[in-house]
């Protein structure tokens, strides 16, 4: 059996501050990290493989040193891994980026499962696992909760739907995005770290893939433009209560009152 | 190769972009914004944030993949079903889709798939048309089975707009109808206009920093959004409004898959129902832990509130994730919202933008959320909340 699981590098965090002399992001030291959504994913993949034996497949997109999230899945116990990068893919929104993406796994050929996290931090989307399966032909299953049986042929997984939990089986080959909590991913292995310290993470770039008309990849690639970024708008008419103390808590109990809460 | 362009003899050097860039890919470098090509990854937010436009996308936009724009028209609101009746969120969608409709002086249709529909649901909503697939394969949610069937009657039909909920269902089975019909999909949309060129203008929040992008699919079709519920109002109703309903049966090659329904458990109703609530006490990151909720717990039940956490506090473990408000958690419309020690960035806004009243208890008076509360409290959540509490227990003792 091979699994293949999809992992983004997202930026170290969201909470960005600003260093009012130089005019430069802080990040609290984390410039990037593995989309923490991922790391449920790839917990998923081990757990099948230490069940009943699979080959795992790390493969992610972006630039070259996205290469840093395959290292850290070969350090969990990943197999493989690969990097589709290219400039051309730049500026992918999520049809172009689940296309890149599968054109790279149909490139190491279409395993059983695709492994998904349930959305990344930076896009927050929690679009593309659907519309990878769609761009491979497969099935997919979003919001598994848990396995419950997996057999040569296909899986049963418990699904989080609103107001419900629903059993489905899939048969192979399939994609499922996994959510929070699956599993408890486990945390990478130093001696892991130094047996795959050599091991290669290949590059394929659009020269590699079946399709390469440039207009299918990246910016052009992608229906949707940001036309316009904006700071939320600020609330200019609120009140500011810095009185301290009892003062504050009377008007608080006022303001309560007044909306007939107490 | 770099595909983004600094023109150095507009820049002003304002450094926006670089303080913009989720990626770090911008530095001063020698006097001058410089790129790092392996960082950038053509987000575009720096050629937004650039006030003299100075930033440019290096490449000429490809006309591959377009479509006749005219050949589309109609708006269409994708009516999910949950236990034979229509989600709330749909009557939202219908109030939006019929403002949108006007301006683009077009029908507003509502799109169905079950096995059975009862149309009073509808009766006396302002629409146009039902379209209603009906097949026993759409009696319950399959991702392929929705996903073809919606595709199949865009082919049929070209809408221009597709509204559906950013829910459960929504979120899985529009990006392959996205995919099929090779279009664009923008999620958790918290605003939708029309510009004067009929383009959809979809906004929403990007980049988990306090940004908001809006976004449009200028060259392809039928432009498809995901709306939270309680992000718009219901639609009103207007008595004696009639609609036309069509039914249509599905082909039988639309319902294959390999994927099927085992078994369904309905969940029992959350006992603390916070997307229902009318007062909300929620606690982020600055209450410190557990015991911080406890404290919270104790606060709401006086008052008869629900307790609510931020993303930060769930993932923490300080609170269950089925209490978590904001993007990734539930949208609430609470009459008042206290935020007890919750910084509150977008992602948090979002989920409380329908509240009538927020009020902000936070240490620190630069916290985002302080930007946007009705009422910011600067001060000590612990000894606000437990004095509160104490004023209203000698009140009703």
């Amino acid at each position: 059996m091979r699994v293949v699981v999809c992992v983004k590098q997202v930026p170290g965090t969201t909470e960005v501050d600003i260093d009012e002399e130089t005019g430069v992001l802080k990040r609290d030291g984390v410039e990037s990290k593995m989309n923490p959504y991922d790391l449920y994913a790839l917990e998923t993949a081990l757990q099948i493989k230490e069940r009943r034996g699979a080959e795992l497949t790390a493969v992610s997109m972006g630039p070259p040193q996205a290469k840093a999230v395959i290292r850290e899945a070969y350090m969990m116990g990943f197999d493989h891994g690969a990097l589709f990068s290219d400039r051309k893919f730049a500026g992918s929104d999520v049809l172009a980026t689940s296309y890149t993406i599968s054109q790279g796994i149909r490139k190491l050929g279409l395993p059983d499962i695709v492994l998904c996290g349930k959305m990344t931090t930076d896009g927050d989307t929690a679009q593309v696992g659907p519309a990878l399966a769609e761009f491979l032909g497969i099935p997919h299953i979003a919001n598994v909760l848990s396995i419950i049986e997996i057999n040569d042929k296909s899986i049963v997984v418990e699904m989080d739907m609103p107001g419900s939990v629903e059993l489905a089986e899939v048969a192979f080959p399939c994609l499922l995005t996994v959510n929070k909590g699956i599993f408890q991913p486990r945390l990478p292995s130093y001696k892991l770290k130094m047996a795959t310290k050599e091991r290669e993470i290949p590059i394929y770039s659009l020269g590699d893939y079946e399709d390469q008309d440039e207009s299918n990849y990246g910016l052009n690639g992608s229906p949707t433009q940001v036309l316009k970024i904006f700071p939320p708008e600020a609330n200019a008419n609120h009140q500011i209560w810095e009185d301290g103390g009892d003062v504050l808590i009377d008007k608080l109990h006022d303001k309560l009152r007044e909306l007939k809460f107490i | 190769m770099s595909l983004l362009k600094i023109n150095d003899d507009i820049c002003v050097l304002c450094k926006r972009c670089i303080s913009a860039c989720p990626y770090s890919a911008l530095i001063m470098d020698d006097g001058k914004v410089r790129l790092i090509p392996d960082k950038c990854q053509m987000c575009g937010v720096c050629v937004t944030s650039c006030p003299v436009k100075a930033i440019s996308f290096d490449l000429p936009k490809a006309s591959g993949n377009t479509v006749n724009l005219d050949d589309y028209s109609g708006v269409w609101v994708f009516g999910e079903m949950e236990n034979g009746e229509l989600n709330p969120v749909v009557y939202e969608l219908v109030g939006k889709g019929r403002e949108l409709a006007r301006r683009l002086r077009t029908e507003l249709e509502v799109v169905v798939f079950s096995d059975s529909f009862d149309r009073t649901q509808l009766t006396d909503y302002d629409i146009d048309a039902v379209l209603f697939v009906k097949d026993q394969a759409l009696s319950a949610f399959n991702e392929e089975v929705f996903a073809n069937t919606l595709s199949w009657l865009v082919g049929i039909y070209k809408p221009e707009v597709i509204l559906c909920g950013a829910t459960a269902i929504g979120r899985s089975f529009l990006p392959r109808v996205a995919t099929t019909c090779h279009t664009g999909l923008t999620a958790d949309c918290t605003s939708l206009s029309i510009d004067d060129n009929r383009q959809l203008v979809q906004t929403r929040p990007a980049f988990g920093g306090n940004i908001m992008a809006e976004i449009l699919c200028p060259e392809n079709r039928p432009q498809m959004a995901t709306v939270r519920s309680r992000v718009f109002p219901p639609a009103e109703k207007i008595p004696g409004k009639e609609f036309e309903l069509t039914e249509l049966i599905l082909p039988e090659r639309f319902a294959q898959t390999s994927a099927k329904r085992i078994s369904y458990t309905p969940e029992e109703k959350r006992t603390s129902s916070i997307a229902d609530a009318e007062i909300i006490i929620s606690g982020g990151r600055g209450i410190g832990g557990r015991e911080g909720f406890k404290l919270l717990e104790a606060a709401a039940e006086k008052i008869g509130a629900a307790v609510g956490a931020s993303r930060a506090a769930v993932d923490l473990g300080w609170y269950p994730y089925s209490h978590q408000i904001g993007q990734t958690g539930k949208t609430v419309n609470p009459k008042i919202y206290i935020a007890c020690g919750i910084s509150g960035a977008v992602q948090h806004r979002i989920g409380i933008s329908s509240a009538d009243t927020i009020i902000a208890i936070n240490s620190d008076p630069e916290a985002p959320i302080c930007g946007y509360a009705d009422y910011v409290v600067i001060g000590d959540w612990k000894q606000i909340i437990t004095n509160l509490e104490q004023i209203i227990s000698e009140q009703t003792a």
